[in-house]
């Protein structure tokens, strides 16, 4: 059996399988709640509450080490990158874009926002992309 | 598919113009679905069923500013997944450090979900390979279980799908494929080839 023939089989092996997952059942007064919701008058927004949270000494630390560390790996990241190995990272991506005719393909380029796709695009066939 | 936009927009225009029994109607047609949508991407069906109630409440709410630009469909699909979203960043916010010790443990995408039984063949009740299928898709990385769900649970097109993540068509079929590779390995032990 060819790859495509593989692919193709497990494809459908997935799919069947993965129907088997079968949906849920709302909660029988999930409608009377959600009436009685609407019904309520919406809460107005205290902007007041957004200006002492801002001011506000009580923060929980893991509120600003958090995205403040991944800020800062991400700077580190970008920095060696830019510093480093600026032309060797160039031509690697080009060499995969050009092998797999990915720069006639601009669109992809633009959403492509998933680093690991581009080894996948090694795996696809070209022809696929280009008729989907 | 034109048909469906007529008669949605139309509906949701009615509301807009006052009409609550159309509201009802559009509730009565999709709450059942976005209620699954929901429960497939984050777990449980509490949490899901208040996602979905504060997803119509919001349409509910909208109903002024609505315009029948894209299919009711896509519009409200959009709302669900990102108050989703919203939910699921929520509770990793709370999970932090259990998250950082399961992506030490290695390559998580990549493990096979264990089996007691050693044959394929063997039985499995409905609700023990729903339970099975559910893990697998669960350790999926958001940005290809909701595609996945969307087509899959939700027989939503890939042109719909684009609409909803606000990317190509061609990253919808990349991360359906991403999908599928990953399930198949997964669920190895249970696929039939």
């Amino acid at each position: 059996m060819n790859n495509d023939g593989l692919k193709e089989k497990q494809e459908k092996a997935v799919w069947e399988l993965t129907g088997r997952w079968k949906s849920v059942d709302p909660t029988p007064d999930f409608k009377t709640r959600f009436m009685s919701k609407i019904n309520e008058p919406a809460r107005p927004v205290q902007p007041e509450q957004h200006f002492k949270k801002w001011f506000s000494w009580d923060w929980d630390w893991r509120e600003i080490f958090i995205p403040a560390s991944a800020f800062a790996a991400m700077l580190i990241v970008v920095g060696s990158f830019l510093v480093w190995s600026p032309y060797e990272n160039q031509n690697h991506t080009v060499e995969i874009a050009s092998a797999i005719d990915l720069l006639e393909n601009k669109e992809l380029l633009t959403d492509m926002d998933l680093l690991s796709d581009l080894d996948l695009l090694m795996i696809i066939d070209p022809a696929e992309l280009k008729n989907s | 598919m034109k048909e469906e936009l007529k008669n949605d927009a139309d509906i949701m225009l009615q509301f807009k113009g006052g009409d609550k029994a159309a509201f009802e109607q559009l509730f009565d047609k999709y709450h059942r679905a976005i209620i699954n949508f929901c429960y497939r991407l984050l777990g449980n069906l509490e949490d899901a069923e208040e996602v979905a109630q504060e997803t119509f409440l919001q349409v509910y709410r909208s109903a002024e500013q609505y315009q029948a630009l894209a299919k009711f469909s896509t519009w409200l699909y959009t709302i669900a997944k990102n108050l989703s979203l919203n939910r699921i960043r929520d509770r990793h916010s709370e999970r932090f450090y259990d998250i950082q010790s399961e992506e030490s443990e290695g390559n998580v995408l990549e493990e096979t979900i264990p089996s007691d039984t050693p044959s394929p063949e063997a039985e499995f009740s409905e609700k023990e390979l729903s339970e099975i299928i559910k893990k697998a898709v669960d350790k999926l990385p958001p940005s290809i279980r909701i595609p996945f769900i969307l087509n899959r649970y939700q027989e939503q097109s890939y042109e719909e799908i684009a609409k909803i993540l606000e990317i190509s068509e061609t990253a919808v079929t990349l991360r359906m494929y991403r999908a599928n590779q990953i399930l198949a390995k997964r669920l190895s032990h249970y696929i039939k080839i």
